[in-house]
């Protein structure tokens, strides 16, 4: 019941304060724990501040890894918005 | 639910809360900016702070007042409208922990449970860049 999957972030900004409330917004809609992680930290998808707390930048690789009954569209859907650049470019 | 009044001197409130929704992609219609002009005479803004709390207490029951900085204007005229548990006054805002106050009042989260997280998550969202880049 859970899936993980890595992406590199390539919107100019990063996983910056606005990105950052999309993604938790999106993550929030699925009822799986997910976590987002960079090389050094991980965070609680769902959780803004901890989002934010990754510091990530662009070309910074992401682990994105889903637990629970919607674990594979939750990871799609965030890999489609990190891949689509937050809608920003 | 409770609402959420930033009361902070000059345009602070305002940019604070602007930002806030900004970065949340939201209206976050029960929360307001309570701004204190340099100048504003104190009893005058005095009445005023004491309708806008009467009347967000109507509407939320109970009123979450975030303010800049312990010991000034904004903080002491808020101080004189404590009520436990009715208007709680949390002071040294900072823009993770509006964050944060948005969001546990848009979960339906009540006030009292929220208010030790709100500080202890406002505190942790200050940052020694050169730890977080020393640990890396």
């Amino acid at each position: 019941m859970a899936s993980s999957t890595e992406i590199t972030l390539k919107n100019k900004l990063g996983l910056h304060a606005r990105a950052a409330a999309k993604l938790v917004n999106l993550a929030g809609k699925y009822h799986s724990h997910i976590t987002i992680s960079t090389p050094q930290l991980c965070a609680d998808a769902k959780s803004i501040l901890g989002v934010l707390t990754l510091a990530a930048g662009k070309d910074t690789l992401l682990r994105i890894e889903a637990d629970g009954p919607d674990h594979g569209e939750a990871i799609d859907s965030i890999v489609e918005l990190i891949e689509g650049k937050f809608g920003e470019e | 639910m409770f609402g959420i009044l930033v009361v902070a001197h000059g345009d602070l409130a305002n940019l604070f809360l602007d930002t806030a929704k900004k970065i949340l992609g939201e209206e976050c219609p029960a929360a307001s900016a309570f701004p204190i002009a340099w100048d504003a005479d104190f009893s005058a803004v005095k009445k005023s702070l004491e309708k806008t709390l009467k009347k967000m207490k109507e509407s939320n029951h109970s009123v979450l007042v975030l303010t800049d900085l312990f010991g000034g204007t904004p903080t002491n005229l808020a101080m004189t409208f404590y009520e436990k548990g009715k208007v709680e006054i949390v002071t040294g805002i900072n823009l993770p922990l509006l964050i944060k106050a948005l969001l546990i009042q848009k979960n339906g989260v009540e006030m009292d449970d929220a208010l030790q997280e709100l500080r202890s998550k406002a505190q942790e969202a200050i940052v020694l860049v050169s730890e977080v880049m020393e640990g890396r």
